[in-house]
């Protein structure tokens, strides 16, 4: 496996008027091609703000403070809109969420498909129908003949997110970045989507950048799994390791939840998700965590290697 | 403990406060509009002269050290006149619309609420009476009741009182569905304390800002049938009849027209500028986006 | 085991589409053919998909929402007609799933919880009212800070606790928790859950707790009951329906629930997610799960399958059973 993308020390910082809102704080991982790295974390966790910061979708005031985004040897922090618009949709797409408010009411399904191809290809949109159809297939949408045909509001949201996803992989990207792909969706259309997304990268070779809050989900389907808190990365690890051993004491209380003993009380992790104007100091993590000792909230932990996984958290240094 | 309650309370006017504060311009309208409706019951009081004093003698003088604005053509004090005339033009905006918003929040709100016969009712009912234009139905009812100031305030409230109806049913109907008025339903809560205390409150600010707005229309209102002599009658100095009865002086002596008009465009002015001002203000999105960090 | 609430045949029916002057006009049915038996002191999990019918079965037993058809038995009474006394009314409350919708932005938390405790008990003076307030704030794990904040002030988890505290103050006998933790953070998530269990426990609670995650089923609930289009197509204990579950729906749900796989509950690829679910508006004659099923057959199109008992606690409706 070789290298996709590398993010080094990266910092998103929002500049509001009330302070600065370190959302992304010092992040670093890197992705091989083919691999499903999953990001979860929680309301505030930075994790959304890095994935616009991969796609090129920052607006101010969230700016790039630092770090390096390398993506197959180019720096992506250092590209023009321009440049940008090269590159999105052709070898890095982008998934996101809300299906529904992410296509445009008036044009058919199929219109909006074709128009990834129009605007990478050139020619009008209508050239490319039988693309399109091929591409429904592709994304197992049911009746891809009419589909093509209907307008968002008379799919499910299931269909949209398959339109979505036909819209991510119509130029077979390297890097599909998917950020809650499947919250908005019920679980057993979840599983297919989830499902289709595993064919569709083992046939294709991209690489997936999964972000969700549903951590049970990730252990499905992601290779790696980066667990984030307050805009810190807690830790890496394969997703094996992640479910079985834990390392960072905020993952393991994720995970207590996440696999309820029968009718016992849950291991609960107390208080609630610091600002990121005024983080805790030290690790941001110590006001909630069982483990705390003095120092932790004194010295800002490293993120060190244990058994070639990574993780932040001074019970793992020294 | 009830004092940190009135405190917590107090610190969220305050608020409001605050971001209305930081608006220069909605804060320029605001001290504008102060002025005017301070003016209604202590016009006549800082008038220099009697605003009904005439003296043929003095007439269509252009603005002097002993008559600020000018005389006009009875030679009454221009200055003296807007003064008092604030009072009625100003006076009567403001309580026509206060009792036209009143009516229409509570009928919008039945409407809303209730649902069913009530809706329908009300609804039609408002139809019919939105159908109007606003100054036909004023010169309607003015015709119908003879000029005077109470046909002017009722001619006003009513004409403006569809609006409301409409606005607040609307913001009910999204009020409603919340879980909180749900839970005050589990509560055994009557319908009516249902709606003013956990309905009333949410639906508020729209109604505030529209009501602003049209403050300044209701001034264009009552100034329009003023100057068409439908209003309130000669020689009581309500603006717009002001200038209706200068208007053969345009050109000889401007400033019989020109001093009333502008009155009345800075006060629409200012009305309009507050309530962009008091929207901007009062929208829970704009200060929870504030605060969210 | 007696049975507080009692559902038999309920039915609600939504007008989907005006039609013309009231000619033609389409319905979704949105519970249709209800019968359930909520017994006292249980935890009765309603589980299903969106549009399965689940919510608006919680509004119903909640008295929030009057059936179209069929009744609901409270103690035995009808629900609808005794509703009207305050006593009943208060004995069965709710808790929802949005937080931003949960509390009244224009009121302090003071203002929330007083309202309800003076709706229990009007002529409590001031002191005991503060008193009243302070008692159900240490319960809910919260601080008299607490008081003088508005919802705005509040974070998504204690906004659910406040919205617990003005349910449980007017002494309800059945609480109707409708995805109450689905819109907060999970680390929040555990604390909640520990509260609802204990205040059960406090309170005698009877609990009708409405989710579609799988993983707080396995957490709190005594029994489950899932939902599919309107109906419920099985029902029993929820040790027994994870690991042997009797309708291929189950089977499926299971199967594709991550977090039910985290609590080692059955999984077989054979029910695999498959198909979308049908309109509620035009839904097939016979099974409505036939459209999706890996096992369906020809008379699955065409008889509708009843709920009926499989064994003395478990009920499923399915022709291959």
């Amino acid at each position: 496996m070789s290298e996709l993308l590398k993010v080094e020390a990266l910092k998103v910082y929002y500049r509001l008027p009330q302070g600065v809102v370190r959302a992304v704080d010092e992040v670093s991982f890197s992705l091989e091609r083919g691999e499903v790295l999953g990001i979860a974390g929680e309301s505030g966790s930075g994790k959304s703000t890095l994935a616009m910061a991969l796609a090129g979708l920052l607006r101010p005031p969230a700016v790039i403070e630092s770090g390096r985004i390398i993506f197959d040897g180019l720096d992506l922090t250092k590209l023009g809109e321009g440049e940008w618009r090269k590159l999105r949709g052709r070898r890095i797409a982008v998934i996101f969420q809300d299906p529904g408010t992410y296509l445009n009411p008036v044009y058919t399904s199929g219109f909006q498909v074709a128009e990834v191809y129009e605007a990478h290809r050139g020619g009008r949109a209508s050239r490319y129908v039988e693309l399109v159809k091929d591409l429904y297939r592709k994304v197992k949408m049911a009746d891809p003949e009419r589909r093509v045909h209907s307008y968002p509001h008379q799919m499910s949201g299931g269909m949209k997110q398959r339109v979505l996803i036909s819209m991510a992989i119509a130029e077979k990207p390297d890097l599909i970045i998917a950020d809650e792909p499947t919250s908005a969706l019920d679980v057993t259309i979840q599983a297919e989507i989830v499902e289709l997304l595993k064919e569709l990268k083992s046939e294709t070779g991209s690489s997936i950048i999964f972000i969700t809050h549903d951590l049970a989900l990730l252990l499905e389907i992601a290779d790696r799994i980066m667990i984030m808190y307050a805009g810190k990365m807690a830790e890496l690890g394969r997703s094996s390791e992640i479910r079985d051993n834990p390392l960072h004491p905020y993952t393991r209380g994720l995970l207590s939840v996440l696999k309820p003993e029968r009718k016992q009380k849950l291991a609960s992790i107390p208080g609630s998700i610091p600002s990121l104007i005024d983080p805790p100091k030290g690790c941001r993590f110590h006001p909630r965590c069982p483990m705390a000792m003095p120092e932790c909230s004194r010295v800002e932990p490293r993120t060190v290697k244990v058994n070639g996984r990574t993780v932040s958290c001074l019970l793992y240094e020294g | 403990m009830t004092k940190r309650i009135k405190e917590a309370k107090r610190k969220r006017l305050l608020e409001v406060w605050e971001a209305f504060k930081a608006n220069k311009v909605a804060l320029a309208a605001l001290c504008i509009v102060a002025i005017v409706i301070i003016l209604t019951p202590i016009g006549s009081r800082i008038a220099p002269h009697d605003p009904y004093d005439f003296n043929l003698a003095r007439a269509r003088q252009p603005p002097s050290g002993e008559h600020v604005l000018g005389t006009d053509e009875l030679g009454r004090d221009i200055l003296s006149r807007l003064l008092v005339g604030a009072k009625y033009t100003v006076g009567i905006s403001v309580v026509s619309i206060v009792i036209g918003a009143s009516l229409g929040t509570l009928l919008g709100l039945i409407s809303g609420y209730k649902g069913g016969l009530w809706d329908s009712l009300i609804q039609r009912v408002n139809d019919v009476l939105l159908a109007f234009p606003t100054i036909l139905l004023a010169i309607a009812l003015v015709a119908f009741k003879g000029p005077g100031v109470s046909s002017l305030i009722l001619a006003i409230a009513v004409s403006s009182m569809p609006v409301y109806v409409r606005l607040v049913r609307a913001a009910v109907l999204q009020v409603v569905v919340e879980d909180y008025v749900a839970a005050a339903k589990l509560l055994g809560l009557s319908s009516w304390r249902i709606m003013l205390r956990h309905v009333l409150p949410n639906v508020m600010s729209p109604v505030i800002v529209q009501a602003t707005y049209h403050m300044g229309l209701a001034i264009l209102i009552a100034s329009a049938l003023g100057f068409l002599g439908l209003g309130v009658p000669p020689p009581t100095p309500e603006w717009g009849s002001m200038i209706g009865t200068g208007k053969v002086y345009l050109f000889s002596a401007p400033h019989i027209v020109v001093f009333p008009g502008l009155f009345i465009s800075v006060t629409i002015i200012a009305f309009n500028v507050l309530g962009d001002g008091l929207r901007d203000a009062l929208d829970p999105r704009a200060r929870a986006m504030l605060r969210r960090f | 085991m007696e049975a507080v609430v009692r559902l038999i045949d309920v039915r609600k029916y939504f007008p989907a589409g005006a039609g013309i002057l009231g000619f033609g006009r389409k319905y979704a049915r949105a519970v249709d053919g209800v019968s359930l038996d909520v017994y006292g002191g249980e935890v009765l999990a309603l589980v299903g998909e969106s549009g399965s019918g689940k919510s608006t079965l919680g509004k119903i037993v909640a008295g929030l929402l009057e059936p179209d058809g069929g009744k609901v038995l409270y103690r035995g009474e009808d629900l609808f007609r005794i509703l009207g006394r305050r006593d009943v009314r208060h004995k069965i409350q709710a808790v929802f799933q949005n937080p931003d919708s949960s509390l009244n932005p224009r009121l302090t938390v003071f203002d929330t919880l007083s309202e309800a405790i003076k709706a229990r008990n009007p002529k409590l003076g001031n002191s005991h009212l503060l008193e009243e307030i302070v008692k159900l704030l240490k319960v809910m794990g919260l601080s008299e800070d607490h008081l003088v904040k508005y919802p705005g002030e509040l974070s998504g988890g204690e906004k659910q606790r406040i919205a617990i505290a003005r349910a449980l103050a007017v002494e309800p006998e059945i609480l109707v928790a409708d995805e109450i933790v689905s819109s907060v953070d999970v680390s929040v998530r555990a604390h909640i859950l520990n509260l609802l269990m204990d205040l059960k426990e406090m309170y005698k609670l009877t609990m009708i707790f409405i989710t579609h995650d799988m993983g707080l089923v396995w957490a709190v609930a005594d029994r489950i009951a899932i939902m599919y289009t309107g109906k419920i197509v099985e029902e029993g204990p929820v040790e027994e329906v994870f690991k042997d579950p009797l309708h291929p729906y189950t089977k499926m749900l299971l199967t594709s629930s991550p977090s039910a796989k985290l609590v080692g509950a059955y999984v077989d690829e054979k029910f695999k997610a498959r198909g979308e679910p049908p309109s509620p508006i035009d839904p097939p004659k016979g099974c409505k799960f036939v459209t999706r099923c890996p096992i369906a057959t020809k008379e699955c199109w065409t008889q509708e399958p009843p709920l009926k008992p499989v064994s003395a606690n478990r009920k499923a409706a399915c022709l291959k059973i």
